[in-house]
């Protein structure tokens, strides 16, 4: 037998087959299980012999290998072997990924991070990695010894985070943190052990399930890991799943169920809201939640950015100081060219307090999950238009770059390029300059920002020092704005707003107004501006912007600037102008891109929402209508943009008097809801709420009370009784009660409302309305029963708070008088 | 269902039958390794193998409700072979080009041949992996290490016996157990696939 390639699957090793009989009882003959045994060479003790390593102990055995103590003998340096269990895929590719990643971890020098010494193939073909060897306790034994002690977890979890952003920064990505993986070293230091190890072995769903190795490591993964989205597997992924860490460790759970079914797991970890901390455990400091959150956010956009923003936000919280979290998040839900479903403010009658409110929900649900993940799948094929752009680039420069697209990551590319860049081009300054500033493109459009902003200032500082160029060259310029724009990405408002101005004066002597440089630049100094609050300038810079738009700049730079604008406008209540605009935007989107085009659909919707701000359904209707049209032929019926646009439309449809119509749709929300995310989520609650209501005020009330049943029930497991949505589905039982002519049942449930809705329980906004409708309708629920006297003060009180916080004419106040007056009639 | 948007690796997933992971994890477990090792012998490249895997497993998942044969169909080796051979082939027939050896035949010819041994050794090989996990939580080390050096290896059993501290009695013993072990896991093994 010709012994080839150590790959036993090798199709050019000459196995002799013809010796095989169809002997179909081959295993009952010794010797015939002997020699199979020989040819397949297969070993029955699987403990490998290593050149320079002896006293090879098998120590732990896990989905992805076989760990085991040794001793190194030239050093006499004790290690740890990892043999990972033999793939399929031993094929020579496999092999060089592997041996790569090594070469990548051998690199990575820091206190936290394990030193990986060297790798290599066991005699029979299995690959192995030789590491630091650390002794100590895992991150969960430490916490469960500690008590959960927060800051210390905290203080933990901080090093960690350093130690892989070490670990970030040269390229490597960890992809499978967990507990397991991290361990005390003797002094004390939380050290991650395993890196360069997650391609190797786990290289898509299919595989890791067929090994086994990822389904442990299912309540770590990400959102993109869960859903198989190879392109957007970055640092932030490692962020994510320190995230769950840090969830566990505090309170001995996950932050959603991982545990009783694939397809359950896997949907909450694309979709379900984490649980908050501190529903699970209440004395976790509110800055922490905060943290935490924010690792655990859906779009990875939407994360920290680095593991050492991270870090220092933990440190900050150790050190009483304010947290940038809170910070952002004003940022978070705006963004550079945003157009945003936009939070209805609208709310109904008492008894419509489920659906308007219901609504917000949705609005603001739809916000970040929906929207952001199309815009991030767009975004994830702009990078890897960009990656291969600069692998081609990368490819005539460096003839070691072999593969490219998904096999190498991202980062190691940009980041190889980054390091050697200013070696290479250091003869060309302008080239180089250039180059500073794809590289920084490439990063904004992975939304690593602070790399961006370092990139796009390298080139800056080039360009202002090249002989031939300068700070006013049209180059340099336009490097500027590129660093300014890094800047709004990371919230740096109030540093980037003068330099904004000051750079836009320049551009416009240089390049003139009407430059599309000078125009964009406008557009990120109106939206800074806005978020600054300053809404008077950010109108003017946009219309500023907009004037000098001419002929020739291009349709998406306008249509940028003016939904921007219309946006602004409609957050001021400015309604008119704001349609004006939207309707313009909407011709021109039409025209642009088509009917059925994500972006179409995004003007369609906040054109119904402006409608339905202002309370006119019937004008809502139709564009609501063609945007759920045009969302099911572009994502589908079961997508959660339709859904959301179908819920919309419900509501919409419920509004104009239409029962029958809208319970049907309620209805089927419902069960696509239901089904596509699952029966806890909050969108399928959401809707549910607004089917059991409608149900109950047009006579079924049987059936609608038990659909708000479910819902409280369903809250008050998920989120726990502080919630305002829970305390919303509070009233809204009880309205239920009271429309089936039973008060006696709905009294507890208001009391319980509006106990929680006061100020001092710190869930309800001190400046709500909320607690006074429900102040109203417990007044209006004791009336019923014929505790006038308890009843009529509180409706009365709740009339007046309301006249005098929302005005007369604000619907609940509306809603509160007719009651009074229902009651008082004969 | 998540949205249409979601890519083809998880959805073997969502066929995972929701009431029995375990079963649809030990199954995939099972015989991925097979139809992946058999794929690359028939010329297959990582991509396409990993295609070829997923069609075969959607297809059983199919056929095999509660992932059980029905051995009326006549052998389950038999059966598999020719799903996936007949994967193989309608791959190869989009991608001619990834074709390392001669390949899609019909029956009778050669190519056919060629296949029967190639699954039999692959068939032979599954299976000895599979007992030996057994063998693996049944023996101890030292007796492995016995067998593997003395049965497969063909070392003197007094060396053996020496470097591993027994006496070469308990290495006999060692090679005796281990293959009655092991075919006896095997046999039940074929029993129980039909």
């Amino acid at each position: 037998m010709d012994r080839a390639a150590h790959n036993p699957v090798d199709a050019t090793s000459s196995v002799d087959r013809s010796s095989l009989g169809s002997n179909s009882q081959w295993f009952l003959d010794e010797n015939e299980l002997l020699t199979e045994l020989r040819r397949a060479r297969i070993t029955v003790d699987a403990t490998p012999t290593l050149p320079n390593y002896t006293g090879m102990a098998e120590v732990q055995r896990g989905g992805q290998g076989i760990v085991y103590s040794a001793t190194h003998t030239p050093t006499r340096r004790p290690v740890a072997v990892k043999v990972l269990h033999p793939t399929a895929l031993t094929s020579h590719n496999a092999r060089r990924r592997f041996e790569r990643e090594v070469e990548l971890a051998a690199a990575l020098r820091h206190p936290g991070v394990v030193r990986v010494y060297d790798s290599g193939a066991t005699p029979d073909g299995r690959l192995y990695l030789t590491m630091e060897w650390v002794e100590g306790e895992t991150l969960d034994a430490v916490a469960v010894r500690n008590n959960r002690d927060q800051r210390l977890i905290a203080d933990l979890i901080a090093r960690v985070a350093e130690a892989l952003n070490h670990a970030h920064l040269h390229a490597v990505i960890h992809r499978d943190l967990k507990p397991s993986n991290i361990r005390l070293s003797r002094d004390g230091t939380p050290t991650i052990l395993d890196f360069g190890l997650a391609t190797a072995s786990t290289r898509d769903l299919t595989e890791i399930t067929a090994t086994g190795a990822f389904l442990g490591s299912l309540p770590w993964s990400s959102p993109e890991q869960a859903l198989g989205r190879h392109a957007q597997i970055d640092t932030r992924t490692d962020i994510y799943s320190l995230g769950v860490v840090l969830h566990q460790l505090l309170t001995g759970e996950f932050p959603y169920d991982v545990k009783s079914d694939i397809r359950t797991a896997l949907n909450n970890i694309a979709g379900a809201p984490p649980t908050p901390l501190r529903k699970v455990r209440a004395d976790i400091h509110e800055d922490l939640e905060v943290i935490t959150a924010k690792c655990l956010a859906k779009e990875p956009a939407e994360r920290y950015q680095t593991a050492a923003e991270l870090a220092l936000d933990l440190r900050r919280y150790l050190a009483g100081e304010p947290i940038a979290a809170k910070r952002e998040s004003m940022w978070n839900t705006m963004r550079r060219q945003a157009v945003r479903y936009r939070v209805l403010a609208w709310a109904g009658a008492v008894v419509l307090i489920v659906s308007s409110l219901s609504l917000v929900a949705v609005m603001r649900y739809a916000d970040t999950a929906a929207l952001e993940r199309d815009r991030a799948q767009q975004a994830s094929i702009h990078a890897e238009n960009n990656l291969r752009f600069l692998t081609q680039m990368l490819h005539a420069a460096d003839p070691e770059a072999h593969e490219s697209g998904r096999d190498v990551r991202v980062v190691t590319i940009l980041d190889r390029a980054a390091a050697t860049v200013d070696q290479d081009l250091k003869h060309d300054q302008a080239a180089l300059a250039d180059m500073h500033a794809t590289i920084a493109r490439a990063y904004a459009a992975l939304g690593l920002f602070p790399q961006s902003e370092h990139h796009s200032r390298a080139a800056l500082h080039i360009a202002q020092n090249h002989e031939e160029m300068g700070p006013d060259h049209p180059k340099t310029l336009e490097y500027e704005a590129n660093v300014y724009d890094a800047m709004l990405q990371q919230s740096k408002l109030q540093e980037a707003e003068p330099l904004l101005r000051f750079l836009i004066a320049r551009m416009d002597t240089v390049l003139g107004p009407a430059h599309k440089s000078t125009i964009l630049a406008r557009n990120d100094l109106g939206v800074c501006c806005r978020l600054l609050n300053k809404l008077d300038e950010a109108e003017s810079t946009y219309r500023a912007a907009l004037a000098s738009a001419g002929a020739d700049t291009d349709p998406e730079t306008i249509l940028a600037l003016r939904n921007n604008l219309a946006s602004l406008l409609h957050s001021q209540a400015r309604y008119a102008q704001a349609q004006e605009l939207y309707e313009q935007v909407l011709a021109d989107r039409t025209r642009v891109s088509g009917k059925d085009h994500r972006e179409t659909i995004v003007v369609l919707s906040n054109l119904a929402t402006l409608h339905m701000d202002q309370g006119h359904f019937a004008d809502a209707e139709k564009p609501l209508r063609e945007a759920y049209e045009s969302s099911v032929k572009v994502r589908g019926p079961d997508h959660p943009t339709t859904l959301t646009l179908q819920h919309n439309l419900a509501f919409a449809v419920e509004n104009l008097g239409r029962t029958d119509d809208a319970l049907i749709l309620w209805r089927e929300i419902v069960e696509r809801r239901g089904r596509a995310l699952g029966a806890d989520h909050a969108h399928t609650l959401v809707s549910m709420s607004n089917l059991g209501s409608l149900l109950s005020r047009s006579g079924q009330g049987e059936e609608g009370e038990r659909y708000m049943k479910q819902v409280l029930e369903r809250r008050t497991a998920t989120l726990g009784e502080r919630h305002m949505d829970t305390i919303i589905t509070m009233g809204n039982l009880a309205n239920v009660y009271m429309n089936s002519g039973r008060p006696a049942l709905a009294e507890p449930w208001l009391r319980k409302a509006v106990e929680l809705a006061q100020p001092e329980q710190n869930i309800v906004p001190e400046k709500h309305w909320l607690r006074f409708a429900y102040m109203g309708n417990l007044g209006r629920c004791l009336w019923m029963q014929g505790r006038k006297d308890e009843g009529a003060p509180l409706l009365n009180t709740a009339i007046a708070e309301l006249t005098a916080r929302v005005g007369a004419d604000h619907p609940q106040t509306k809603n509160a008088k007719n009651n009074l007056a229902k009651l008082q009639a004969p | 269902m998540l949205s249409h948007s979601a890519t083809q690796s998880i959805l073997l997933a969502r066929l995972a039958d929701s009431q029995d992971p375990t079963a649809w994890a030990e199954f995939v477990e099972r015989y991925a390794d097979l139809i992946r090792r058999f794929c690359h012998l028939r010329g297959l490249s990582d991509a396409d193998t990993e295609d070829t895997l997923q069609d075969v497993l959607l297809s059983l998942t199919k056929s095999m409700p509660g992932f059980r044969y029905d051995p009326s169909k006549g052998k389950f080796r038999s059966y598999l072979k020719t799903v996936v051979v007949h994967a193989i082939s309608k791959k190869l027939l989009q991608n001619p080009r990834h074709a390392r050896l001669s390949a899609v035949g019909s029956t009778g010819t050669p190519a056919d041949e060629a296949d029967e041994a190639l699954w039999e050794s692959e068939w032979r090989q599954y299976h000895l992996r599979r007992a030996l996990k057994t063998i693996e939580a049944e023996f101890s080390h030292s007796d492995r290490q016995a067998f593997e050096r003395n049965a497969l290896r063909g070392e003197p059993a007094q060396n053996v016996a020496d470097a591993l501290n027994i006496s070469v009695d308990s290495v006999y013993q060692a090679k005796s157990r281990i293959s009655r072990r092991l075919s006896a896991l095997i046999r039940q093994q074929v029993e129980e696939e039909g």
